[in-house]
């Protein structure tokens, strides 16, 4: 239905996602709730204002590498899952990242442990646990686990912690209680810390490096498992390793950005929609495409409404949900039948 | 296969090990700026604490306050950084300031590292008792360099807090419930403010047995533990005679309760018993009044 991919066709395609990636990020330093413009940084050297233009720069583009990082993460995680696991459905959130996230969060809540970093480690802890639960209880034979055990193994574990934390919220105080739903909702605004940055940098970067390269054996896999299997693809060994990947990616995310959803589900699906279903474009199309999407969202959620910052995850909901619904009845949804 | 996971397994854990090194290593470069003169800019972002600032004289150094802040009148012109537990860090680094003082029920974990690392000093100050909000009242005179009046408004508020005390030494405590809302009905739960309030007001909170601090509290309960006075705290301004018809009317309906049945219920101006600032004493004083009225005779003002 499509033609095939051609060196042209990926060059160019990934150059103009690049490009929109730029043009994000550059928009996401210029816009903001005060009227401060990049080019004021040069304009204002030698006045009293210089260092706090500076400052404010330095904030909006955290924030900017911060949102390109995590989405980047998230949507190549969530496109490696929907191959691996070969459901539409598949997100990061889906595997128990979720809940164990949550729950860790949650527990140094609980307890009062404060202090620089101590919810995101335990947030990361928590979901690189879960995660690693979840493969336990779902582990099959070479072949690695069946999608469907996983999927369950996942939905049950977020379910399970889901009851603590919704016993934990009821039973704490209602300032804590809001800061950590801000924290559900994504709250790209808490952890921007330089050490951050590199701390989801790096684990971004090792996901990535995980899962890119198994584009070729991910569409020999949507054939099929057993057809994939005769074809060489080491199955077991594909999904271990976009598991290991896509959860470092997710639980360095979710530690730093809390809960920020629809990143995952909907940005592979759009590049899939819009580019066709070959691995080898699509993934680093999601790593551009996730990040441009993420950029966008975070830029809106910070200076739509001054003064009260709205929670990314509304915003991701809120621009991606009815653009995808577009999309998909433009295209059809023809284009998954050929994956179930 | 096995090798494969051990080899994945040594790589992420020398990357976690290394990573959090750097992140170490990276934020404990943020070493915070001495104040070394007094702060000319000062951003508050607490209701309680703005109050604090223009009654100790430091209110034309506020630049920036929050949404919430409607108290003294003027703040209502000045700059809006955040609400209680968001703040607009762009819109505050805008404002330029020498000092941000927040309340520890802000995330002053993230206002403080995040300030720290732009040399912005930052005050958290922790008042959940009236006690502590006359320390703190000090404690911000003495970090915006107003040290002289804030001591004499402290003092004023011991001198008042210590008056009431006298006063209700011999008095019975009074069942009291204090209502931040009715449908659902949200009461004044152990360890809050307000409970701290009911008890120097000389009475005893009839919801201290409530496991949360603000219960959404159920009215049969509430029939059962017979509050013989019934505090609703008014938000907006909403608390003159029409405010409190609409009370009684409402209450009306569970005659049962003691204070119903007594008419003892009263409405209070939220925002002078639930901010800690300098104005608790007026919101301590007119709650006792409510509980021990034949203590305060109508004319007597307490000034």
């Amino acid at each position: 239905m499509r033609k095939p991919l051609t060196a042209g066709r990926w060059v160019i395609t990934i150059a103009v996602l690049a490009v929109l990636c730029a043009v994000a990020i550059a928009a996401a330093i210029s816009v903001g709730t005060t009227p401060v413009k990049p080019w004021d940084f040069w304009s204002s050297i030698g006045t009293e204002e210089h260092i706090w233009i500076a400052r404010i720069l330095d904030y909006r583009m955290r924030r900017a590498i911060l949102a390109a990082l995590i989405g980047a993460g998230l949507a190549t995680a969530g496109g490696g899952f929907q191959a691996i696991l070969r459901n539409p459905l598949a997100e990061p959130y889906l595997l128990g990242v979720m809940g164990g996230g949550a729950f860790g969060a949650v527990f140094v809540m609980a307890f009062d442990i404060t202090g620089m970093g101590v919810r995101p480690l335990a947030a990361f802890i928590g979901s690189a646990l879960s995660m690693a639960l979840v493969w336990i209880i779902a582990r099959g034979g070479k072949s690695g686990p069946r999608a469907h055990s996983l999927i369950l193994a996942g939905v049950i574990v977020n379910a399970f912690f889901a009851g603590i934390i919704m016993f934990a919220t009821s039973v704490l105080g209602t300032g804590k209680v809001k800061s950590f739903l801000f924290w559900m909702m994504g709250d790209l605004a808490s952890e921007r810390g330089p050490g951050w940055l590199i701390f989801v940098g790096l684990y971004v970067v090792l996901g990535l490096v995980l899962i890119l390269p198994l584009s070729r054996d991910y569409n020999l896999l949507a054939l099929g498992e057993d057809s994939a299997r005769q074809l060489g693809v080491e199955v077991g060994r594909v999904k271990m390793l976009t598991y290991i990947g896509a959860c470092i990616i997710t639980a360095a995310c979710v530690s730093v950005a809390g809960l920020i959803g629809f990143v995952g589900l909907i940005v592979p699906h759009t590049i899939r929609l819009a580019l066709g279903p070959d691995h080898r474009l699509l993934l680093p199309a999601c790593v551009l495409g996730g990040a441009f999407f993420l950029l966008v969202c975070d830029t809106a959620a910070r200076s739509l409404f001054p003064v009260t910052e709205i929670p990314i995850g509304a915003v991701t909901a809120f621009f991606g949900g009815p653009f995808f619904l577009w999309l998909l009845r433009r295209r059809g949804a023809g284009i998954f039948s050929e994956r179930s | 296969m096995k090798r494969l996971i051990q080899i994945i397994a040594k790589w992420t854990f020398i990357i976690c090990a290394l990573s959090a090194l750097l992140t170490a290593c990276v934020n404990s470069n943020a070493a915070p700026k001495r104040q070394d003169r007094t702060p000319q800019r000062i951003v508050s972002l607490a209701p309680s604490i703005t109050e604090t600032l223009f009654a100790i004289g430091a209110g034309d150094r506020v630049v920036g306050v929050t949404l919430y802040c409607d108290w003294p009148v003027e703040v209502k012109n000045l700059p809006k950084v955040g609400q209680f537990t968001r703040f607009d860090i762009e819109k505050m680094l805008a404002l330029r300031p020498d000092m941000v003082i927040a309340t520890c029920d802000a995330p002053s974990e993230t206002i403080n590292h995040e300030l720290t690392q732009y040399g912005i000093p930052a005050l958290v100050v922790k008042a959940w008792t009236v006690e502590e909000s006359i320390k703190t009242v000090r404690e911000i005179g003495r970090a915006v360099g107003a040290e002289r009046k804030a001591q004499a408004i402290a003092g004023d508020m011991e001198r008042r807090l210590r008056k009431l005390r006298e006063r209700l030494k011999d008095s019975p405590k009074v069942k009291t419930v204090l209502a931040y809302d009715r449908e659902p009905l949200i009461l004044a739960g152990p360890g809050t403010f307000a409970d701290d309030i009911i008890r120097l007001a000389g009475g005893v909170n009839a919801a201290a047995d409530a496991r949360l601090k603000y219960p959404r509290y159920s009215i049969e309960r509430l029939v059962l533990r017979g509050p013989e006075v019934i505090i609703e705290a008014a938000h907006g301004g909403g608390y003159g005679d029409v405010a409190r018809k609409r009370a009684v009317a409402f209450w009306n309906g569970w005659p049962s309760i003691p204070a119903v049945k007594s008419g003892r219920i009263a409405v209070v101006d939220a925002d002078i018993v639930s901010r800690p600032g300098p104005r608790i004493i007026e919101g301590l004083e007119a709650v006792a009044r409510a509980l021990h009225p034949e203590l305060f005779p109508i004319e007597e003002t307490d000034r």
